[in-house]
């Protein structure tokens, strides 16, 4: 009962289309969670089975403990929900649409009108708030979509997409706006296909074909690449390292020649926060002379292509920077 | 220029042909509209309620009777003893007309030779007097012949035989535009409201917003409910306004009161709006609810009977009538415009009416998903 939402074996057949293919997921209460893949991997799908305008083929959803094949309508009122396209009234103004929505949530007119006030602040709408929804931009129509979606204080906020055709600024202040909204105790669950981005959110969710692939914090997801962190290391003088005995040491991926009688070599170690340090003093003890020794930073985008393209790694696609 | 024009004349027509179920709409439909045309009106008029007065005990009337029950035409419901009954039944609008054969007919026959009848019509009902003129004045050929023909055998010489028709015309004064005019206003009552809502609920999946309200609390019931007062309201505006016109400006006639129009206007339009409602709810696009709508549109002016005569359709093919709000309408809105009657005469048709909207519209909900797939 502590999670959030609660996917079990959840499966969606569209015909003869697979999007769903037995996802489990546990987003607990109080963190962003990235739902991250590329397009056409299930995202959007498993989206609105949680909301409730798909029925899964096979699987359960629970929301906030609630089982919504059983009881949708109270699960709704305990999730905020921005669809991936605009989908308020074009033809109503940014108050009226906060309005309408207001009332349907049946909150009480007072209570709507405080939440109206403090949201249009909060997304930095005030000044736009009698132009009608169709002529903002498509910043503004997002801002308005989030205002919407949080109106009856829901505790569970959804966004599908949210940051699809954004300015990165803008981008940027979305997610800080999400974590601010996780700070008040929300949980939140972003659908991305952006990899950079999921850096902000506290756990990812990696999913392909359906499937999900890996699920982490964004840390846990890169090591799981290599199983480890990457360390480039540049040396002098010795003999050719061709074997390394250490702990921490995970293997040794790559080892080169280059100019000047240098070795460059590159280590997947455990962790590399409490490796780092202990790298010159064995250099030294073997009898070389460091003169690079740095982290290999493995982004998202790397291991999400290691890890949707079927598990099949190419590191030299990885280091090639590197090298 | 050749190559640009025949690049958009082969995409429209890849488009035209991508969507199976609009290119079926498209074809369907004016098949459908023939279709139904042709099973309904390719026989003759059949079964027009008369009523017979018998005023003639004479022996020559059972000829002619006989000759009138015999008629695939007139579908005799009552039979009385005196002119004046007749004449009070085709008032009431419990008949469409009534055939009176008058004291002394037989002895007026066999001692002049010259007899006369008379034809009540109603002169409310578009079209189906000059039908039912041509029925009697065929009756009533055939008889003189037969009444020729026996007296003639009885008497060993030829007495010719002649039958006058007179017709006594019952709102016999009206123009077309009384006939007709109501009933035009009651096109734009059911068709302008029907097509708002048709449109509505498709449009509202089309750009999305029915995917953030289905998120919602809302229910099924908030949402066509919601739908249907603003336009029902849009309906009778359109009523009122096209009752104004056409009796005050075009000067047609009005007998009965605004309210009683007003009350036949809403509960055309809420039938319209119900109809356009579960149009909206099965249609995938605005351009599908369109071709429905015009359909409906073909449908009313074909098969209501106020442009050809219900009379004038096959039995079998008649039940298509009682799907069309505007048969309704058309039967309520004459009885009070043109004969001034009060709205409670014609409380059944209305009744029909709001029925009509409780059934479409409770099958519109049941069919409205709450899903997007």
């Amino acid at each position: 009962m502590s999670y959030m939402v609660e996917l079990i074996n959840l499966v969606k057949k569209f015909g003869n289309i697979v999007a769903v293919n037995g996802l489990n997921l546990e987003i607990n209460k109080g963190e962003i969670f990235a739902l991250l893949g590329p397009n056409g991997a299930g995202k959007t799908t498993t989206v609105r089975m949680i909301m409730g305008l798909l029925k899964p083929t096979r699987g359960k959803i629970f929301v906030d403990g609630i089982d919504i094949s059983k009881n949708l309508s109270e699960a709704k009122k305990r999730i905020g929900y921005v669809p991936q396209f605009f989908s308020l009234y074009e033809d109503l103004t940014v108050l009226e649409n906060l309005y309408f929505f207001g009332k349907i949530y049946d909150l009480p007119k007072n209570v709507i009108n405080e939440r109206i006030r403090e949201l249009l602040e909060a997304v930095n709408l005030r000044e736009h708030k009698d132009k009608l929804a169709g002529n903002l931009s498509g910043g503004l129509k997002r801002r308005l979509s989030f205002a919407v979606a949080l109106l009856h204080d829901p505790k569970l906020l959804i966004l599908d997409e949210p940051t699809a055709g954004i300015d990165p600024p803008l981008r940027r202040a979305f997610w800080k706006m999400f974590k601010a909204l996780r700070n008040e105790g929300k949980t939140i669950l972003v659908t991305t296909h952006y990899m950079d981005e999921t850096e902000h959110a506290d756990r990812i969710g990696l999913i392909s074909r359906g499937q999900l692939v890996a699920i982490g914090t964004p840390t846990e997801i890169k090591r799981k690449v290599f199983d480890g962190d990457l360390i480039r290391i540049v040396f002098r003088g010795g003999k050719i390292l061709t074997e390394l005995n250490a702990p921490w040491l995970v293997r040794l991926l790559r080892r080169e020649n280059t100019a000047n009688g240098e070795q460059e070599v590159v280590l997947i170690v455990k962790e590399l926060a409490s490796v780092l340090p202990k790298i010159p003093i064995v250099l030294k003890k073997l009898g070389f002379e460091p003169i690079l020794i740095e982290p290999v930073s493995v982004t998202l985008e790397d291991a999400f292509i290691a890890l949707t393209s079927g598990g099949e790694i190419n590191v030299g696609e990885i280091i090639r920077g590197y090298w | 220029m050749w190559e640009r024009l025949s690049a958009v004349i082969g995409k429209e027509w890849r488009q035209l042909i991508r969507d199976k179920r609009t290119i079926a709409l498209v074809i369907a439909l004016p098949l459908t509209v023939m279709t139904i045309f042709g099973l309904a009106y390719s026989g003759d008029m059949t079964g027009v309620k008369i009523a017979l007065a018998i005023e003639d005990d004479g022996p020559l009337s059972s000829v002619i009777i006989s000759e009138i029950f015999n008629s695939r035409v007139f579908d005799v419901v009552y039979i009385v003893d005196s002119f004046d009954e007749a004449k009070y039944l085709v008032e009431q609008a419990e008949v469409k007309g009534a055939i009176v054969i008058p004291a002394g007919f037989s002895t007026d026959i066999a001692n002049l030779g010259i007899g006369s009848m008379y034809l009540i019509l109603d002169g409310s009902w578009f079209n189906l007097p000059s039908a039912m003129q041509a029925e009697a004045n065929r009756i009533i050929s055939d008889v003189s012949d037969k009444i020729a023909l026996s007296l003639s055998v009885q008497r060993g010489y030829s007495q010719p035989v002649s039958i006058t028709l007179y017709s006594i015309w019952i709102h016999g004064s009206l123009k077309v535009i009384d006939i007709i005019g109501p009933t035009v206003m009651g096109i734009m009552v059911q068709q302008v409201p029907m097509t708002l809502a048709a449109i509505s609920i498709v449009r509202e999946r089309e750009k999305g917003t029915l995917e953030k309200l289905l998120t919602t609390p809302m229910t099924r019931f908030d949402l066509i409910i919601g739908k249907l007062i603003p336009f029902a309201v849009v309906g009778v505006i359109i009523g009122i306004s096209e009752l104004f016109m056409v009796t005050a400006v075009f000067g047609a006639i009005n007998r009965g009161t605004p309210l009683d129009v007003l009350i036949t206007s809403l509960a055309l339009a809420l039938a319209a709006l119900s109809l356009g409602l579960l149009f909206s709810v099965i249609s995938r696009n605005q351009l599908q609810t369109m071709q429905i709508s015009t359909f409906m549109l073909i449908v009313s002016f074909l098969f209501s009977g106020f442009l050809l005569p219900i009379e004038g359709m096959k039995n079998e093919i008649r039940f298509i009538v009682y799907v069309i709000p505007l048969y309704y309408f058309y039967q309520a809105i004459i009885g009070i415009t043109i004969r001034g009657v009060s709205i409670i005469d014609v409380i059944e048709p209305i009744l029909s009416l709001f029925l009509y909207a409780l059934i479409f519209l409770v099958l519109s909900m049941a069919l409205m998903s709450k899903r997007i797939g």
